[in-house]
């Protein structure tokens, strides 16, 4: 092991970016901080296996990656995804009417772009993601944010059919629209 | 026949899997069919487009808007240190 720095060096050199990039993906602090504990052991643990083909850093984030899809496994054999999913069913019945036609209002936001540049938008944002149910949110999350491939979310995390991920994909991007709809930018024009 | 007309919910789906995946040409085909006589739906699929765009940017506005915290505690980070001090034993 060599090539490796000392592991007690890591907390505090890698220590803020791991929790950072656990932390969004998580939204949760003592979740994210276990998952960095969690990681950086199963590197000491692995060490052995660093080949030296990548930085430590980006190796530990290799590990800390799988730790958080593996933490999303085991909290979806608890509570399947597919039953989060079902708790959006009523959102495409508020949507949709029974031949499939929009039955909202969807109109056109003023300046989205705008809105990037606002601390109170990425509240908003929060707030929407939050609202989702959770392990949906931190899937929804991964493939976003790490842009992990359909087959590999489904052998993961036993996803019956790539077809069902997309369903849950295309749910959860009609409910955070619905959501940023009615908690900004409906409200913006209001006040304006 | 084949089924080359949408709905307004199809599209929900199909614009979706626009954003993760390439569209078999004949599901791209009826997307744009529908998207060019259906307003609501064009509407929709540049607002999830833009959700997106912003997720992508989400971990770094989020630190620097200073809504997340950036870094781990002392404490955590002195207690994974205790831990892995233990492991080398
Ligand atoms: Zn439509």
């Amino acid at each position: 092991m060599s090539k490796l720095s000392d592991p007690s060096t890591w907390p505090d050199r890698y220590g803020d970016s791991l929790y950072r990039h656990a932390l969004v993906r998580l939204r949760n602090k003592e979740q994210a901080e276990d998952m960095v504990q969690e990681a950086l052991l199963a590197a000491y643990a692995s060490r052995d296996t660093f080949a030296g083909n990548s930085t430590e850093k980006t190796w530990l984030f290799s590990i800390l990656k799988h730790k958080i899809i593996d933490y999303l496994r085991k909290a979806s054999r608890e509570q399947p995804i597919y039953q989060d999913i079902e708790q959006l069913q009523d959102l495409m019945e508020e949507n949709f009417d029974a031949t499939g036609h929009c039955t909202i209002d969807i109109s056109q936001w003023s300046d989205p772009d705008k809105s990037l540049e606002q601390q109170a938008f990425w509240q908003t944002l929060e707030k929407c993601i939050a609202g989702l149910p959770p392990h949906l949110a931190t899937l929804f999350m991964l493939r976003e944010l790490d842009g992990l491939s359909s087959d590999e979310i489904c052998k993961e995390l036993n996803i019956s059919t790539t077809n069902n991920l997309w369903v849950m994909l295309s749910r959860t991007r009609l409910r955070l629209r619905q959501c940023l709809d009615t908690h900004w930018f409906r409200r913006n024009e209001e006040v304006v | 026949m084949i089924k080359m007309m949408l709905s307004c919910k199809d599209i929900s789906e199909v614009a979706s899997l626009a954003i993760d995946e390439t569209l078999p040409w004949r599901k791209r085909m009826g997307m744009h069919l529908h998207l060019f006589i259906c307003k609501h739906c064009r509407t929709y699929v540049s607002q999830i487009g833009f959700i997106h765009r912003a997720l992508h940017h989400r971990s770094d506005e989020l630190v620097h808007m200073g809504l997340v915290e950036r870094t781990l505690s002392v404490e955590a980070k002195e207690k994974i240190r205790e831990k892995l001090e233990q492991q080398k034993g």
